[in-house]
């Protein structure tokens, strides 16, 4: 009986953990594809709150690699699914950098409070916090200092990313999982796009525009980037809103003026020249009552002669 | 219903929730595999679904030492544009923040050598005081010594005496390492107690610290001892009252300064007048 062992089913969670940035693309999981679903946008596809049978490894997590896995025990063919913890999303969170974490809610087990030997097993309600401190980043990009809510994986992953930019614009807006770290990715794109930093200083100046030259993307870009869906809802509308409608006559009329004095309209042409189609009379008429109408028509035509 | 202690308790369990950190959760109770056709069902909707088990506090793991590019020389720390590993705490607290260091990202790494090597003649050309130096004339250079003599007996301040004044003070140094001004103080003179006076200590031959005495006389008769005024570090005013300017540490690259090297006129003409 060889082939995969099948992971044993401990599976765990970084309730805090954020996706690593150079991890492989994730096979289609049972859930995404045999019924057409696909994972909802506000909840943060990452290692950060997904959970996955799977072993526990010394990173904390491992996603199944495969699909399907074959259980020597059972010698059958197991799908491997996805089972995620779910946090819960705060508004606190939007507001600080949480590097992915969030509040999970669940039961632990209780210390037992009767001794025997055969114990009942008692559960308690548990909110899960992640561990929040108040800290001091710089923006380099921005040249700006920011005072925000942090949590030491959300410290730990800017220090991998070598800096609060890098984290911020190499992250995915799912995995940043923050209103606040958002509209920040939104605000680097957008004076990275316009090129509005140290005007002052021309070096600095040459040396931010070569070290973040791969996140350039153009100014239409960058200022969609990071909205939720009302915000991005509210610009299209206001963008509509903007430019006054103009009715459809006008711009035809206008096309078909500057057609007619370009000597491109094509009808015009062909009513004109030397090939222009014959006028015939309708021969319907005829085939269906010509037996009865002919000798009529006749008679008529004979009569106003 | 449920005993009071049970309730006790988890009123207990309840308030101890306000401990934040960073959890790692096993599910007690795995969920059954979706059968072949059917949804998968939300793990949230099942109570035996949320029953976690933790399995490490992630927080509590020591992240380690950080590497990070110097833009300045950092005492104790290294010299401009040495990549160096740093506590994480002092990087994100200090170096950081003060732009006195950046991230060592391979962008970084590549520009600053670049710049090093376009900058190498003007740091070599740069004096740079060792560490342990600095620390060493820091610390000299707080001390008031209180240069104990006899009130009854003749007495000439000279090197031993100075020596071993500095010894009761905790500090240690050869004989010859100290360097006297050409004035000659001697006594029983109860007009120079209390005087403060300029002496010069040379450590490793290349570092001169310029330091203080306090001429203190006492007595092995009870009855006749003097109040001694407090060692503290004497202000501007006092240091002219006396005649003495303020000094600070001279350095040289080499080792100059052997023991016939004339160490006070030296000062008298190159004594730096700000910190180096």
């Amino acid at each position: 009986m060889s082939g995969v062992v099948l992971p044993s089913p401990a599976a765990t969670i970084h309730v805090a953990g954020a996706a690593k940035m150079d991890a492989e693309p994730e096979q289609p999981t049972k859930n995404a594809v045999d019924n057409d679903q696909s994972p909802s946008p506000s909840e943060p596809d990452s290692d950060a709150i997904k959970m996955f049978v799977g072993q526990v490894d010394g990173s904390g997590l491992s996603p199944p690699t495969t699909r399907y896995a074959h259980d020597s025990f059972k010698n059958v063919v197991v799908e491997l699914e996805e089972n995620p913890i779910l946090g819960i999303r705060t508004p606190e969170g939007d507001e600080g950098l949480w590097g992915g974490e969030r509040v999970v809610k669940g039961w632990i087990e209780s210390a037992p409070y009767t001794k025997k030997k055969i114990l009942p097993r008692y559960w308690v309600p548990k909110l899960f916090f992640p561990a929040l401190k108040t800290s001091v980043l710089y923006s380099e990009i921005l040249d700006k200092y920011i005072k925000v809510t942090v949590t030491e994986r959300a410290m730990r992953l800017i220090d991998e990313n070598f800096g609060l930019d890098y984290y911020i614009l190499k992250s995915n807006e799912i995995d940043l999982d923050s209103k606040f770290a958002n509209s920040l990715k939104r605000e680097l794109l957008l004076t990275l796009a316009t090129e509005s930093y140290y005007e002052n200083d021309e070096d600095k100046k040459c040396y931010i525009k070569d070290k973040y030259a791969e996140f350039k993307i153009p100014e239409e870009e960058a200022e969609w980037v990071g909205l939720d869906l009302n915000e991005a809802a509210r610009k299209l509308q206001d963008i509509e809103d903007s430019m006054p409608p103009v009715p459809l006559k006008y711009s035809l009329e206008k096309d078909l003026v500057e057609r007619l004095r370009g000597g491109l309209d094509e009808v015009s042409q062909e009513l004109e020249g030397p090939n222009a189609p014959v006028r015939t009379e309708s021969k319907f008429g005829d085939k269906l009552f010509g037996k009865y109408m002919n000798p009529i028509g006749q008679k008529l035509r004979n009569a106003t002669r | 219903m449920l005993p009071a202690t049970f309730l006790q308790r988890l009123a207990h369990q309840v308030n101890r929730q306000s401990t934040r950190n960073t959890w790692v959760l096993r599910r007690v109770f795995q969920p059954e595999a979706t059968p072949v056709g059917q949804i998968q069902k939300n793990p949230n909707d099942f109570h035996d679904y949320q029953k976690y088990e933790v399995v490490e506090f992630e927080t509590q793991k020591a992240a380690g030492p950080i590497k990070v590019i110097l833009l300045q020389d950092v005492e104790g720390i290294g010299h401009q544009f040495d990549v160096v590993s740093v506590d994480r705490t002092l990087a994100r607290k200090d170096l950081l923040l003060s732009r006195k260091a950046v991230y060592a990202s391979p962008f970084d790494l590549k520009y600053y050598a670049d710049m090093k090597t376009r900058m190498a003649e003007e740091l070599a050309s740069r004096i740079r005081i060792p560490y342990e130096l600095k620390v060493v004339g820091r610390d000299l250079q707080k001390l008031v010594v209180p240069i104990k003599v006899n009130m009854e007996n003749k007495w000439k301040i000279d090197t031993k005496l100075v020596k071993s004044s500095l010894r009761q003070m905790g500090v240690f140094v050869k004989e010859n390492t100290i360097h006297l001004g050409p004035k000659e103080i001697s006594g029983p003179n109860f007009d120079i107690e209390a005087k403060i006076f300029r002496f010069y200590v040379v450590v490793n031959q290349q570092y001169i610290v310029p330091m203080l005495g306090r001429i203190t006389h006492i007595s092995v008769d009870e009855s006749k001892q003097i109040l001694s005024p407090s060692m503290t570090t004497p202000r501007d005013e006092e240091l002219k009252r006396y005649s003495i300017r303020k000094e600070f540490p001279l350095f040289s690259k080499t080792p100059d300064f052997a023991e016939d090297f004339p160490v006070f006129e030296h000062m008298q003409e190159h004594a730096p007048l700000t910190a180096q």
